[in-house]
């Protein structure tokens, strides 16, 4: 032991005197300081998106200078088979794509139901909206790129709804060149690298925005517009290094692991029915001039699910509309309603449940993506009469909007006092059955229909779960379970990662790093990662301070928070120890 | 301002300067200064919250340098246009021998008659296919095709199919990209008589719509595209029988050699090709004087 601390203090002396803190320190930068409660997933959402942005940078940047234009099949194959881990950055860069817009979708609309693009932040939403643009514009001419069957379709269906656009045969020359094989990739690839790096540029606004404003407090501190903490309270919170830095780092690793982990795992799983391998594949299909496997329709990627069903959509006279207009209509539509979004919900209140209409509308936008999207991908390509179209997309406003005047009242009585009365219950019951009734017979069949109910009741049942959940406590809150995780038991713990790293590690430099089981490199080291934010969120865990600080704003400026920074390491894993001692 | 002059703009912008600073909390005017000390609190009130009386030069200068900001602005953003790119293809219509694979020239007799096997060919630029079709009616014997008007239900426009080459003036040639999103074969090909039922397998099924459409027409075949369900008459110019397209298919004109049997391809009639402002423009031209046909596949698996 005193040989480890005389180590421990030699590298201290040594990393002060070369560090670089002398001349910038992190903590003296204007960055948003977090109390602890806000170190829980749901006030990360950004920096999921902007991990996976990170992932596709890098190994983007690889792809690029293994990528000729000029010859994009053969070369995305020779990528695939000859490079080394040329198949695992490839697959995973794809996926990443598929991550990123993903969790783009989930930030976007917790903001929305949290009510996070009111003032001060409206700047903040339009930006964020204008990053999801560029975010699936990037995505479009990047799945262009391998040249296979599903891109040139994908194209095709381009070609088609850009010529019904005004100046549309001069936007089809600028994003995909004068008609020859090279022109059209080497286009592509710019346009695919130019999108990437106005979207970094936008994300730097978009960060510096927030940081500006900080991140939105829950409900419980703040409910009302402007949902900010006063900078005077936010100082008083943990400093950006260590603690931010280590929970971003978990995050980011842990996101990268599963981008790293899941198309290598998913190419490694034997006979995907062709009928679902266009969505799911992380590799290339067949090139254009061959015709596919029997049974494989023809896909859009799965985030423009939603645009291809609408462009099958038949106007109530039983004409079809023109691609563009559709497109116009399931794309645009809802971009320039989100866009207004802030203007339009002028409210002070930031809880979904006093903005009805808008939560309501935001139910709805969610229903109708996920209908739209499983629709496409069960029925591609089949023209849709009107009366169908309403058939399945009328149930979903009445559901929305009887679950939100319903379940409401349900949870709670007229006078304000929230009890559990034998009607609410018996109300709550039902709903609970036909939520069940619905999950079950959706499982059975997968119906576009039942999507359309079980998403509203679904989603108006978690908007005010919690509100719920407050309403019937009575008693106080009880003290948090003490910590179970001794030093002791950690180190063990600790030890055992480590071991199961450095094991996987081992086994995996045994194979070969191009060709198919160059995947495994990609899932081995997706599992490290995996591993490597574990143990940091244990790190955590054990040395930052745990305590509640979600404390209400009572008078900005002179309330002081509890909890924060001045707790010291020691005190919180004395404690620990002790409370383990009497358990 | 000389003695004489009217109150310009200027000065009610000025009035208002100061109006707004007396009301402002920062630089409130004091009132009981003013009555105690008159001229010697207003003047240096007025030169430190209000500024000098006239801004007109200032704003003017300030003006014209927007301006030729703008103007530098536009001219440089008139690069822009430097994005569009001329398209690549030819001037005219280069009329191609159709040669198989091994070089020789295809000979119409031995073009089978309600082939189900899809035979393409790029014609005039390469990424512009075509198939190549000898049709027959139901018992296989093919079929005179006379030359007919074509509708385009886009824009109600018509023009001039000119029929069937060949001996039996049986055999013609379509674009074989799709005008409804661009899809290609084997997702659209010909359904030949003896493919025209329900219960196909899947993805070659016809919805019952195509069917009943072509029994009404009374239509041997059709060609239809698998993708999103547009059905074309093979017989009639490719006019369209269902949507959802709004263009038929534009049809590649071919010649027929009666001394040697060959088929050339002359030209193409109709809407351009799909995904091109101009059939011959937008791609590569096929080089040489000749063009390759080829069998591509079976759609059919039963």
């Amino acid at each position: 032991m005193k040989v480890m601390d005389r180590i421990s203090s030699l590298t201290g002396k040594i990393i002060s005197k070369f560090s670089l803190k002398q001349f910038v320190d992190i903590n003296e930068q204007p960055l948003f300081r977090m109390p602890n409660y806000m170190f829980r997933l749901r006030y990360w959402l950004g920096a999921l998106v902007a991990a996976a942005f990170i992932w596709e940078v890098v190994t983007g940047l690889f792809l690029l200078l293994n990528y000729y234009p000029s010859d994009p099949y053969n070369q995305t194959q020779t990528i695939i088979s000859k490079i080394p881990f040329g198949a695992p950055i490839l697959y995973s860069h794809l996926y990443g794509a598929y991550f990123m817009i993903f969790l783009a979708y989930i930030h976007l609309f917790r903001n929305y139901f949290d009510g996070a693009y009111k003032r001060p932040r409206q700047l903040l939403w339009v930006v964020g909206l204008l990053l999801f643009a560029l975010a699936l514009g990037t995505a479009f001419t990047g799945y262009s790129l391998p040249a296979d069957i599903l891109g040139a379709d994908a194209d095709g269906v381009a070609h088609g709804i850009l010529a019904g656009a005004p100046a549309g045969s001069t936007l089809i020359t600028i994003l995909f060149g004068n008609g020859t094989s090279v022109d059209m990739y080497t286009k592509l690839l710019g346009w695919h690298v130019i999108f990437a790096v106005i979207l970094g540029a936008l994300v730097g606004v978009h960060f510096m925005l927030f940081e500006q404003y900080g991140v939105m407090p829950s409900k419980k501190v703040k409910e009302k517009v402007p949902a900010v903490y006063p900078k005077e309270t936010w100082e008083k919170f943990n400093p950006w290094f260590p603690r931010n830095f280590v929970y971003t780092l978990e995050l980011t690793l842990f996101i990268w692991g599963l981008i790293l982990l899941i198309p290598n795992v998913v190419i490694n799983i034997p006979n995907i029915p062709n009928s679902i391998s266009p969505l799911l594949s992380p590799a290339p299909l067949v090139s254009p001039s061959q015709s596919l496997p029997p049974g494989t329709p023809a896909f859009p990627p799965w985030f423009f699910l939603f645009l291809y069903k609408s462009i099958d959509f038949l106007q109530p006279n039983g004409a079809p509309y023109t691609p563009f207009i559709a497109s116009l209509l399931s794309g645009m539509l809802p971009a320039l309603y989100l866009l207004v979004l802030p203007w339009l919900d002028r409210s002070d209140e930031t809880a979904a449940h006093k903005r009805t209409l808008f939560a309501g509308i935001g139910i709805l936008l969610v229903t109708y993506l996920v209908q739209l999207s499983v629709w496409a991908a069960v029925d591609p390509g089949i023209p849709e009469p009107f009366s169908t179209q309403v058939g399945l997309m009328l149930p979903p406003v009445f559901v929305a909007f009887v679950s939100l005047y319903l379940i409401p009242r349900a949870i709670h009585s007229k006078k304000g006092e929230r009890s559990l009365t034998p009607k609410n219950a018996a109300l709550l019951i039902v709903v609970g059955l036909v939520i069940v009734g619905t999950w079950s017979s959706l499982l059975r069949h997968l119906s576009i229909y039942l999507i359309g109910v079980f998403i509203p009741i679904a989603m108006t049942l978690v908007l005010f779960a919690t509100r719920f959940a407050r309403g019937v406590e009575t008693a106080p809150v009880e003290e948090k379970a003490p910590r179970m995780m001794t030093y002791n038991i950690a180190i063990v713990f600790m030890v055992m990662l480590f071991l199961i790293a450095a094991g996987i590690l081992a086994l995996m430099i045994r194979y070969p790093d191009t060709g198919p089981e160059s995947t495994y490199w990609g899932i081995g080291t997706g599992i490290i990662l995996l591993i490597f934010s574990y143990a940091l969120s244990l790190y955590g865990y054990l040395f930052y301070p745990q305590e509640n600080d979600e404390v209400k704003i009572v008078h900005p400026g002179t309330k002081k928070t509890s909890g924060g920074r001045g707790i010291e390491v020691q005190g919180a894993s004395g404690e620990a120890e002790n409370q383990a001692d009497k358990a | 301002m000389e003695f004489g002059s009217f109150l310009g703009i200027e000065d009610f912008y000025y009035l208002r300067k100061i109006s707004g600073a007396m009301k402002n909390p920062r630089t409130r005017f004091n009132d009981t200064m003013f009555i105690e000390e008159g001229e010697d609190y207003l003047l240096p009130y007025l030169a430190d919250n209000v500024g000098p009386v006239d801004e007109t030069r200032r704003k003017f200068i300030k003006g014209v340098v927007f301006g030729i900001g703008a103007i530098a602005a536009a001219s440089v953003l008139d690069a822009v246009r430097g994005l569009q790119v001329p398209l690549a293809g030819e001037n005219a219509y280069v009329k191609m021998l159709l040669v198989d694979s091994t070089g020789t020239a295809v000979k119409a007799s031995s073009v089978p008659v309600n082939n189900p096997v899809i035979v393409l060919y790029e014609y005039p630029l390469t990424n512009e296919i075509n198939f190549l079709l000898n049709l027959g009616d139901t018992s296989g014997n093919p079929l005179a095709l006379a030359s007919t008007s074509v509708t385009i239900p886009e824009n109600g426009s018509t023009y001039t199919f000119p029929g069937g080459v060949g001996a039996n003036k049986s055999i013609v040639s379509y674009s074989a990209i799709c005008q409804h999103l661009g899809c290609k074969p084997p997702n659209i090909h010909y359904y030949p008589p003896q493919y025209m039922k329900t219960g196909l397998t899947f993805p070659d099924f016809l919805p019952p719509d195509a069917l009943a459409a072509a029994q009404k027409a009374n239509l041997p075949g059709i060609i239809h595209c698998d993708c999103h369900g547009s059905t074309y008459d093979p017989y009639h110019g490719a006019a369209v029988i269902t949507g959802p397209t709004q263009r038929p298919l534009p049809s590649t004109v071919l010649e027929w050699d009666s001394s040697t049997d060959q088929l050339y391809a002359t030209g193409s009639i109709g809407v351009p090709v799909y995904g091109h402002t101009s059939t011959l423009s937008g791609g590569t031209t096929v080089s040489g004087t000749s063009s390759t046909v080829s069998n591509s596949s079976n759609p059919f698996t039963s």
